[in-house]
C-alpha cells in the first residue's frame, strides 16, 4: 500500500540540532485561543519576535506562530468534541500541529498532520510529545491508529489518478479534512480550490480557518459554522485582523 | 465601511547625511539606505487602525517608482495593509515625476478601486513638496482634511483636526476624502517577524502610468542643486562689557 513519505532531516544529528534551536528560540505558550494545548512559538517575549528577517534563525518558520485562522478552526474542535470523537481526521497544512494535537485530545480515532516543510514537521512532533510525553507518533508509510505526520506534498499527491490507490486521499475515507490559515495567497488559494473540489464527498466534511484575509472571497460554497475574537497576541502577529472564521465546504453553492 | 487608499514613498533615510552629487545634478542616493517617507508610516498606521476599529473594509498601499520601490510597499503591507499596487516607473523616467503626476495617478486609482478615503504624508522628506494631498483632492473634486493630527470616522463624516500655524482647527468633511497625516497623528508600529513574513504573501498589482492613462511628462528642470551656504563660526563672550565692545568693533551699536 503507498503510504507517504517523511522527508525529514538527513541525518539524527541534525534533528537534535534543529529540536535544541526550537527550544533555545522559543518558549513553551498558551497564550492563544486554545489554552488547553501547549505550544513552542516566538512570542514577544523572545528576541526572534523583534529581529530583522535576515537575523533569524529560522527560514520562514511558520510553525512558530499559531495563525488565525488555525487558532479558529482548532478552538471549534475543541468546542464541538462530539463532530471529532473517534473520527479520521486529515489536517493539512498543520504547521504548529495544533488542530491535529486537538482532535487527538478530542478523541479522533485517527490523525495525520501534513505539513511539506519538514522543519514543520518536527516542530509538531514536538509539540504533541509536550502534550502527550507518553503517547506514540507513527512517522512511517502505513496510517495507524492515534497521531500521524507525513510531509507529503498532497496537492501534487491529490492529482494522481485515484484509482491506483496511490494518493493521501484514498488512504482511508476522511470524516474530516482542516484547513487552518491556508488561504494566504493566490497561488495557494487556487491550488487549494481544485484540491477541495476532488477532496469533496458526502462522506468528508471539510473545515476551513480564515481571518479574512479576501482569497476566500471569490469561493461561493462556504458556510459559516462560527466566527472567533481573535486574542490580543495574535492581533499582535496579524496587523489588521481582529475575528477569523470557522467555514464548511458545502458541495453545492450557498445562498 | 470604506476601502481606504494609502500613498507611500521611498525616499533617502531620515538618520542618512545627505551628500550633494559633484556634478550638482542632485543628491547623491546610489547605495544609501531608503525607507518610507516617515509621514507616510503614520499615514499607514492610521489607515490599519480604522481597519481594526471596523471603519475601514481594507487598506490598499500604493507607490510609484522603479522596482526598488515594493520593498517600501512591503513595509506598508507588514504593517497591516491588505494588499499593494506598484505603479512602475523606470528608474530613468523616475526623476521626472513629482507630486503632479503621483496625484493624477492617486486620483485614478481611487475611482479604479472605489476608494471611500486617501491618506498620505502630509510631504516627503525628501523634496518637502507638501503637495500630493491637495492635488489629489482637486483633481477628484473630494474635500480634503491636510496636517491631521486626530481622525474620527462615523459613517460618512469624517472629523480632521489639523495642526495650524495658530494652532489647532476641526473640520468636518463629507467621505469621500483626502487626508494628509502630520507628526501627532498617532505613533506607527514596528513590523515583527510574524507580520513581515506573511506580508511576503500579500497580492501586489503591478501597474505603469499609462494604464491609468497618466504621462509621465514635465515642464521643470532642475537647473542646480547646492550645499546650503557654511555658517560663518560665532564667537563666545564671557560678559555683557565684553559684548558691548565687540558689538562696538563691528560697528553694530
Amino acid at each position: 500500500m503507498y503510504g507517504f513519505s517523511m522527508r525529514c532531516f538527513s541525518n539524527q544529528k541534525d534533528e537534535k540540532k534543529f529540536i535544541s534551536q526550537i527550544k533555545q528560540h522559543t518558549v513553551v505558550s498558551r497564550h492563544h485561543l486554545v489554552p488547553e494545548i501547549q505550544l513552542y512559538l516566538i512570542t514577544p517575549e523572545c528576541p526572534h519576535w523583534h529581529l530583522p528577517e535576515k537575523y533569524c534563525a529560522f527560514k520562514d518558520p511558520f510553525w512558530a506562530f499559531f495563525w488565525p485562522g488555525g487558532q479558529a478552526v482548532t478552538r471549534w474542535v475543541m468546542d464541538n468534541p462530539d463532530f471529532i470523537k473517534n473520527k479520521r481526521v486529515l489536517d493539512i497544512g498543520s504547521g504548529c500541529g495544533a488542530t491535529a494535537i486537538a482532535c487527538y485530545m478530542q478523541g479522533a480515532r485517527c490523525v495525520l498532520a501534513n505539513d511539506i516543510d519538514s522543519a514543520a514537521a518536527e516542530a509538531l512532533k514536538l509539540n504533541f510529545s509536550l502534550n502527550y510525553p507518553d503517547a506514540a507518533i507513527n512517522s512511517s508509510d502505513v496510517l495507524r491508529s492515534g497521531f500521524n505526520v507525513s510531509t507529503t506534498d498532497f496537492l501534487c499527491d491529490s492529482m494522481k489518478n485515484d484509482s491506483s490507490n496511490s494518493s493521501i486521499l484514498s488512504q482511508c475515507t476522511w470524516d474530516f479534512i482542516i484547513l487552518g490559515d491556508m488561504f494566504y495567497d493566490e497561488h495557494m488559494t487556487k491550488a487549494l480550490k481544485g484540491f477541495l473540489h476532488r477532496a469533496k464527498s458526502p462522506a468528508t466534511r471539510i473545515i476551513l480557518g480564515d481571518p479574512n484575509r479576501g482569497f476566500l472571497n471569490s469561493f461561493n460554497n462556504l458556510r459559516i459554522l462560527h466566527k472567533y475574537e481573535l486574542p490580543k497576541q495574535c492581533i499582535l502577529e496579524n496587523y489588521g485582523h481582529t475575528t477569523a472564521l470557522v467555514m464548511e465546504v458545502c458541495e453545492t453553492e450557498t445562498v | 465601511m470604506a476601502r481606504v487608499l494609502v500613498g507611500v514613498k521611498r525616499v533617502v533615510d531620515y538618520a542618512v547625511k545627505i551628500r550633494v552629487k559633484p556634478d550638482k545634478s542632485g543628491v547623491v542616493t546610489d547605495g544609501v539606505k531608503h525607507s518610507m517617507n516617515p509621514f507616510d508610516e503614520i499615514a499607514v498606521e492610521e489607515a490599519i487602525r480604522l481597519k481594526e476599529k471596523k471603519f475601514a473594509s481594507e487598506v490598499v498601499a500604493v507607490t510609484c517608482g522603479p522596482t526598488q520601490n515594493q520593498e517600501t510597499l512591503r513595509t506598508a503591507l507588514a504593517m497591516g495593509a491588505d494588499r499593494g499596487i506598484h505603479v512602475e516607473i523606470p528608474a530613468a523616467d523616475y526623476p521626472k515625476v513629482g507630486p503632479l503626476h503621483v496625484s493624477k495617478i492617486l486620483a485614478k486609482l481611487a475611482q479604479k478601486e472605489e476608494a471611500g478615503l486617501i491618506i498620505v504624508g502630509k510631504q516627503a522628506i525628501d523634496d518637502d513638496c507638501n503637495q500630493t494631498a491637495q492635488m489629489t483632492a482637486s483633481f477628484l473634486d473630494w474635500p480634503q482634511g491636510t496636517f491631521a493630527s486626530e481622525l474620527k470616522l462615523e459613517g460618512d463624516k469624517l472629523t480632521v483636526v489639523r495642526e495650524i500655524d495658530g494652532g489647532l482647527e476641526t473640520i468636518e468633511l463629507k467621505m469621500p476624502a483626502v487626508v494628509s497625516a502630520d507628526l501627532r497623528l498617532n505613533e506607527p508600529r514596528y513590523a515583527t517577524l510574524p507580520n513581515i513574513m506573511k506580508a511576503k504573501k500579500k497580492k501586489v498589482d503591478k501597474l505603469s502610468p499609462s494604464d491609468l492613462g497618466v504621462e509621465i511628462a514635465t515642464n521643470i528642470e532642475v537647473l542646480e542643486v547646492s550645499d546650503p551656504p557654511v555658517r560663518d563660526a560665532g564667537m563666545k563672550v564671557e560678559n555683557t562689557e565684553e559684548l558691548i565692545s565687540k558689538l562696538k568693533e563691528a560697528g553694530l551699536v
